[in-house]
């Protein structure tokens, strides 16, 4: 890929402690959120974190943002690590990277004026004049769709969509590099959602972020992703630019994935693919490849025994799948009678 | 997830608006708890600022001659509207000042426990780690201390006073609130408007003032307010056993201690304090009840 | 067409209204169709649509004392279900009609197990049996929605369960007593998508199975297209557009639908840019005199504004497939 990346996460992992937060507690076990995650994000474009409950990406997300320490790994934001920043440099951090929750009725703080609400990631972290304040937040906030008369009132004040939109406003004042999205649509009405998919679009190209987007709806993903990361229980297990995942899934869970998503037309058939049994717990995982008691392609006992590798080209597909000891692009295994 | 979107008017009042002036005064008696603050009016805050001039006579001055007089519905005369003390003092005139010392009591000891309560509340909450521990500790041991044998530590070192019926009351009730207020805040840090204050960068003192603390706010005005009725409960007791405020300070505890031995024969003497304990104490809670269906955010949707 | 089973419910010009401090909310505003044997019916519609208040209006579960039902019936097997006393729809619900709604958390009693839930909504339905024959039912009942083990999940309680299990656990309790109807509001919303895909289809081989007709209220058109026959579209209270699934994926006759699929993300084909629909959904308490989209609508002329369009014909020519708008009368 061209150029330095934009965000780098490298073996990223973060495990929980069962047994209570107490300094004197035992440990029971682990939760095994996030295990060892790798992925980058080129400057202006979108990579999304697909994956059902459990599978870690909210997680992920949260240690992006500094709102969680890993155990183990490392995040880059342009070449500098994140979880070492102090003092200045951290302040500069916070505002390269940006973040929009999903609920829009809690996100916003109901006793806050959407004007300080947009102003804060600005107040907090530099010292900049009352009058430029308000430029600022007048602008940001006509950029989102809203009025700048508007910054006087209450979030209350406000239909769901158009909180969302102060949200982004806010996310976008201080001018980021990267704006973490998580779920950032699907606490709203469908006749809504494709105006925010639209603007969040819009955005980009106007200022060049990037974003992360952690989603679990496949069509929102293809509609906005350059690159997608499918996770499943803490890893990533295959991870391509758009088109061609969608063209050539490789991952037995991610066609499981695919063909569960419901089709646009009654007659557009989906290979269907049911997979069998929960979506298991990240406290004990299962050994070897973590998806292999739901995996209708196991091979056999090797599944079962190793952790297969996330093999590929870095920049095009990658897979981790015992089905690919050669990557993607090679011929698939066979099924071992093993 | 259910979207709140259309169909639910998102603050009413615009599309009241319209309504015809008379339909909004008539619905100004039915939203405001007219009663209880009228009474509260009668009963604490008039007489409490304005007893130099409406008391009929001087609290502590004694009419020998008038001693023990009846009120006036029962045989006695309209100088004593409610009649007099052993010493001779007037009764009305007393329950008015003493409205001054209920009043004063309340609002100090309040204050002074809400603001250590709700501090602590904050921080611990917010804060968690040792900080909460240390802090609920100590919440423990001062809910299980009970309130009299403060008083009675104080009065013995001290003598009874003004002062320490304060101390008392503040520090019977930081505990409630630090708790109440702690809670509030646990759940409240969770929530996405933290996170992104976080995400902006803002410091821990920073997220618990400007976003932490307004969102409790209401919640300790509401605490607040129905503890006035547990308060001047606190030092009516506390003076009824002699270790609250000092005679012959006409602090309503005290009136009712004074007329004790004379409940058969002078009955008027503990009853009219009592009365008015009892319509301030109600007065206040109906209007706290009032408050916190108002200020409670759960209910404010349609 | 397919030769349809009996019909069994029969909705006709429903009205429900809300009483708020805002006025009077018209939340289901004359909503008429029909419900067969066999069949999927699905209703979309966004919030403030009035389609989870027509279901809780068929049952009459509607919340008290804000919502009234003013005006309308509901006929099942000919009997008109709002005239009926409240003792007996509450011999009918769960008998007759059985409903399954969204949040599982909610639906389930935390302090009992689930054996015991599934009984006591048999005993509810007079159904006297010492409670071992129950039981005995409650664990067929959840081997029906394909709960692995039922015999040890009949002890378990709620909080012990996934998601996804606590809803078929629901689903069980809707089937204990053999519905002919099931009413389902968006029971899939909180659940993962493969864990969605393994409940529709439960829900598409127990009706194979039992020959139930189903209501399925949604905002989802991907649940739509892949479980429903036919499908109602409601905006504002009303249905705007009503007719074969099929139908109306391939020939939306009503803007508001069209804009609708137009606006949904798929995963099939990469858009260029989604449909994006002006303005916000309407607020029921302050309805436009004329078409309830009119002020969103990029057709909307004179007449829509003015006049509340009738029901026309579909230009595709299905005679089942109708919609509300001025647009079509030209062409019928």
């Amino acid at each position: 890929m061209t150029g330095e990346a934009l965000l780098e996460v490298r073996d990223l992992t973060r495990y929980f402690p069962i047994g209570g937060g107490m300094p004197f507690g035992r440990t029971a076990g682990l939760v095994k959120a996030v295990d060892g995650v790798s992925f980058t994000v080129q400057p202006g474009k979108t990579l999304a974190l697909v994956g059902e409950s459990g599978c870690g990406k909210t997680t992920t997300a949260k240690l992006i943002l500094r709102l969680d320490t890993p155990t183990a790994g490392e995040v880059r934001l342009e070449g500098e690590d994140v979880h070492a920043l102090a003092g200045p440099a951290l302040r500069r951090f916070r505002t390269r990277v940006q973040a929009v929750f999903q609920d829009p009725w809690s996100s916003l703080n109901p006793r806050m004026r959407v004007r300080d609400l947009v102003a804060e990631p600005l107040v907090v972290n530099q010292r900049v004049d009352r009058r430029e304040v308000d430029r600022k937040v007048a602008k940001v906030l006509e950029d989102v769709g809203l009025r700048p008369e508007q910054a006087r009132n209450f979030p209350h004040e406000f239909s769901g969509g158009q909180r969302q939109r102060i949200a982004i406003a806010s996310a976008l004042i201080s001018n980021p590099r990267l704006i973490v999205l998580d779920e950032p649509v699907s606490a709203l009405d469908v006749s809504i959602r494709s105006q925010i998919m639209n603007l969040f679009k819009d955005l980009q190209a106007e200022y060049g972020v990037g974003y992360l987007l952690v989603a679990h709806d496949l069509g929102t993903t293809r509609y906005m992703a350059d690159e997608i990361a499918v996770m499943y229980l803490g890893k990533v297990v295959e991870i391509a630019p758009t088109e061609t995942l969608f063209a050539a899934p490789r991952h037995p869970y991610t066609r499981a994935l695919f063909s569960a998503a419901l089709p646009i037309h009654p007659d557009s058939s989906h290979e269907e693919i049911v997979l069998q049994g929960e979506v298991p717990s990240p406290i004990d995982p299962p050994s070897g490849c973590s998806f292999h008691p739901r995996c209708p392609e196991k091979i056999g006992r090797i599944c079962e025994q190793t952790t297969p590798p996330l093999l590929g080209d870095r920049a095009r597909h990658c897979v981790a799948c015992h089905l690919y000891p050669q990557g993607p692009d090679a011929a698939a295994e066979e099924p071992d009678r093993a | 997830m259910a979207t709140r979107e259309a169909g639910l008017p998102p603050a009413a009042p615009a599309a009241a608006a319209d309504a015809g002036a008379s339909t909004r005064r008539r619905g100004w008696l039915r939203r405001y708890p007219v009663l209880p603050m009228v009474v509260l009016m009668a009963v604490l805050f008039v007489p409490a600022l304005f007893s130099d001039w409406l008391a009929p006579h001087d609290p502590y001055q004694s009419y020998l001659r008038n001693r023990l007089q009846p009120p006036v519905f029962w045989g006695g005369t309209w100088e004593f509207v409610l009649g007099t003390d052993r010493l001779g003092r007037c009764v009305l005139s007393r329950i008015m000042y003493g409205a001054r010392y209920a009043l004063a009591i309340s609002l100090v000891g309040i204050v002074l426990g809400a603001v250590i309560g709700t501090a602590l509340g904050l921080i611990a909450g917010y804060l968690r780690g040792w900080t909460d521990i240390v802090a609920m500790r100590l919440v423990d041991i001062s809910l299980a201390l009970p309130s009299v044998l403060l008083a009675l530590a104080l009065a013995a070192a001290w003598g009874p006073s003004f002062q320490a019926v304060i101390i008392v009351v503040a520090f019977v009730l930081w505990a409630y609130f630090a708790r109440q207020v702690r809670a509030e805040v646990l759940s409240l840090r969770e929530r996405d408007f933290v996170a992104r204050a976080r995400v902006a960068g803002a410091s821990n003192g920073r997220i618990i003032w400007r976003h932490i603390f307004p969102n409790v706010v209401n919640t300790v005005v509401v605490m607040a307010t129905l503890q006035i009725g547990v308060v001047i409960l606190l030092e009516a007791s506390l003076s009824f056993l002699g270790i609250g405020v000092p005679r012959p300070t006409p602090a309503w505890g005290l009136l009712v201690a004074d007329g004790r031995q004379l409940v058969v024969s002078a009955w008027w003497i503990s009853m009219f304090p009592g009365v008015a304990i009892l319509l301030t104490v109600l007065s206040v809670n109906l209007l706290g009840d009032w408050l916190r269906d108002r200020l409670d955010p759960k209910l404010r949707q349609v | 067409m397919a030769d349809r089973g009996d019909l069994l419910l029969e909705v006709d010009d429903l009205h429900t209204h809300l009483v708020t401090k805002a006025g009077v909310l018209r939340a289901v505003d004359g909503v008429s169709f029909q419900l067969y044997a066999g069949e999927t019916l699905g209703i979309v519609g966004e919030s403030g649509s009035g389609k989870s208040m027509t279901a809780l209006s068929i049952l009459r579960v509607v919340p008290k004392p804000a919502a009234r039902i003013v005006q309308g019936r509901v006929l099942l097997d000919g009997e008109d279900l709002l005239k009926k006393s409240d003792e007996e729809m509450r011999r009918l619900r769960g008998r007759d009609i059985a409903m399954i709604l969204q949040d599982p958390q909610t639906s389930l009693n935390p302090v009992f197990t689930i054996g015991n839930q599934i009984v006591e909504a048999l005993r509810i339905h007079g159904q006297r049996a010492p409670r071992r024959r129950l039981l005995a039912r409650a664990i067929e009942v959840l081997r029906q929605v394909r709960v692995a083990a039922p015999e040890h999940r009949v002890k378990a309680y709620p909080h012990q369960m996934s998601g996804g299990m606590k809803q078929r656990v629901v689903g069980a309790i809707a089937m204990s007593c053999q519905p002919r109807i099931i009413i389902a509001d968006e029971p899939t919303t909180s659940l993962d998508v493969t864990i969605q895909a393994q409940y529709l289809r439960l829900l598409q081989d127990l009706q194979r199975e039992t020959g139930l007709a189903m209501l399925f209220i949604t905002h989802d058109f991907g649940i739509v297209a892949k479980l429903c026959q036919r499908l109602l579209v409601m905006y504002a209270g009303r249905i705007v557009e009503s007719g074969p699934v099929r139908a109306i994926f391939d020939r939306p006759s009503h803007p508001y639908t069209q804009a609708l699929l137009g606006s949904v993300p798929s995963i099939d084909i990469k858009v260029a840019r989604l449909v994006s629909i002006e303005g916000q959904p309407p607020a029921l308490w302050d309805l436009p005199q004329g078409c309830r989209f009119a002020p969103r609508c990029p057709y909307a002329d004179q007449r829509c504004r003015e006049a509340y369009p009738p029901e026309f014909r579909s230009p595709d020519g299905d005679p089942d497939h109708v919609a509300s708008c001025w647009r079509l009368e030209e062409v019928a």
